[in-house]
């Protein structure tokens, strides 16, 4: 599980998290939504230990955040974050290099999935091939927790199906997943949980199927509740 | 280790044309120094000694430590371009990884290793870079010397001893010194510069705006306590009145200060402050 508790971080006179607090559960799909601004690319941030906090607690698997925990965790950010020079087959190399739980036959098995070609220079891919690459840089390795940073940010229709039929699939099953988004139609149908931030706080954390079910309200109906209020 | 080893390996790898470029020029520029130089005091000497006895016998003759005295500016320029590329990619080994909207540093930061790891690589890289550079100008000099003893007859050449030849140019002086105390003192710091340069990097990838300020500030604190005491080293008698091994023990301690501090401070906020 990850957890995070009373996370607080400022950023030029303003207070970017305020108290955030929520755990993601491994097996589940956490889904952090708000509006731009909101502090969710900053939670992810601050548990990958980019950004640091004023205060507060994280805890991955029960254990504050080492390198030791790092090859258990694997982050993909809403770009890239790999040199334009590199060719595709060069950063599954790298990845390799550097990361003891990197599965190869996974990566094989989701190059080809996202047709990629391994020699193309990254510098050259599109915005949604670049995603897909992400992706298998994120997924090819054996982590018990998978986070993902606004995944459907600025890709085209077909490859948003093709990276949505990740969320189905083996690929993030055992796993905890927590991702951001601010266009929850896209993942509705596939979180489990949801958590809503507004301003650096947390307004609204619930279980969607309970939602679905005692309030019969949709993710995006409890969204129009919070936002609109 | 191994993180430590690759990522060494990675920075090599990402520096390399710059190098190899720097490598070829060295090579390319003093070889052609050399070679115009020894070409136009040949003509000069062919012209002056037969003026002078008819070309029967030479009365002068041409060492290579006095042609490598006379191509000063030639010869120097590559090793001068190379120190300024050098010293331009101290912060620039740093900053490329902030650059672009896909800046790397998201991917460094996040590899499970201590973060120190990302420093020391970052060190040892450019330390490799000035060493390689170091090895091939050491290395091109008997390359040099033998194209003067091919184009000299061997009836015009005088003697040439390696160190004079060292001391014949101003900038091989400096970035190969004969004694070896002196070659640890530049070079060690040259590294205390380059770990204040890392420091204040670092403090202003921690505080961004005000971090500039900050930076500066660290950057002027740390020259002023190394560089105070050095006119003092050396001299028997000065203002405030201390022997030699005072003042050198003052300066020892400045340096050392400063290069613990620099580490210290460095791996600090890498490790806490430091955002991508």
């Amino acid at each position: 599980m990850i957890e995070v508790q009373e996370l607080r971080k400022r950023y030029r006179r303003r207070d970017v998290l305020d108290g955030v607090s929520f755990t993601a559960d491994k097996g589940r799909i956490t889904c952090l939504i708000g509006m731009n601004g909101a502090g969710k690319s900053t939670v992810l941030k601050a548990i990958m230990g980019l950004v640091p906090y004023r205060s507060g607690t994280i805890r991955i698997g029960g254990e504050p955040p080492s390198p030791a925990v790092m090859e258990k965790i694997a982050f993909i950010p809403d770009r890239l974050m790999m040199p334009g020079g590199m060719r595709v087959r060069e950063a599954l190399a790298w990845m390799q290099e550097h990361y003891a739980r990197w599965n190869p036959a996974r990566a094989e098995e989701l190059l080809a999935f996202f047709r990629l070609d391994p020699a193309a220079r990254i510098a050259q891919l599109s915005r949604g091939t670049e995603a897909k690459l992400n992706l298998v840089l994120g997924l090819s390795r054996d982590t018990d927790y998978v986070l993902m940073d606004e995944p459907f940010s600025g890709i085209d229709m077909l490859s948003r199906e093709q990276i949505a039929d990740v969320f189905t699939s083996e690929l993030v099953e055992r796993r905890g997943v927590l991702l951001t988004t601010h266009e929850i139609a896209e993942m509705e149908r596939l979180i489990d949980q949801a958590v809503f931030l507004d301003q650096g706080r947390v307004v609204r954390d619930f279980d969607c199927e309970r939602m679905r079910e005692d309030e019969g309200k949709s993710v995006v109906d409890v969204m129009r509740e919070v936002y609109r209020a | 280790m191994m993180h430590y080893l690759k990522l060494v390996r990675m920075e090599v790898h990402r520096f390399r044309y710059v190098l190899a470029g720097l490598a070829g020029l060295t090579l390319v520029l003093q070889l052609l120094a050399v070679w115009l130089t020894t070409n136009q005091r040949l003509s000069e000497l062919r012209e002056s000694n037969f003026v002078d006895s008819g070309a029967q016998f030479s009365h002068s003759k041409l060492s290579f430590t006095f042609i490598l005295y006379n191509t000063q500016f030639m010869y120097a320029l590559p090793i001068l371009l190379s120190i300024l590329v050098l010293v331009l990619y101290v912060p620039g080994i740093w900053y490329r990884d902030w650059l672009g909207r896909s800046s790397f540093i998201y991917r460094l930061l996040a590899l499970p290793m201590r973060r120190a790891t990302l420093y020391w690589s970052k060190l040892t890289a450019l330390l490799l870079f000035v060493f390689a550079l170091l090895g091939l100008q050491a290395a091109s000099l008997p390359l040099q010397w033998w194209i003067f003893r091919a184009m000299v007859p061997q009836a015009w050449q005088a003697p040439s001893y390696l160190s004079d030849i060292i001391g014949q140019n101003k900038v091989l002086q400096v970035l190969l010194p004969a004694n070896p105390l002196d070659f640890a003192l530049y070079y060690a710091l040259g590294v205390l510069g380059v770990l204040v340069v890392f420091t204040a990097i670092i403090i202003e990838r921690s505080y961004r705006g005000w971090g500039v300020l900050y930076a500066i500030l660290y950057v002027l604190a740390c020259t002023l306590l190394v560089v105070v005491p050095l006119p003092l080293l050396g001299t028997n008698h000065n203002a405030m009145g201390l022997y030699p091994i005072e003042v050198v023990t003052i300066a020892l301690t400045a340096a050392l200060l400063v290069l613990a501090s620099a580490i210290w401070l460095g791996l600090r906020l890498l490790r806490r402050s430091i955002s991508v």
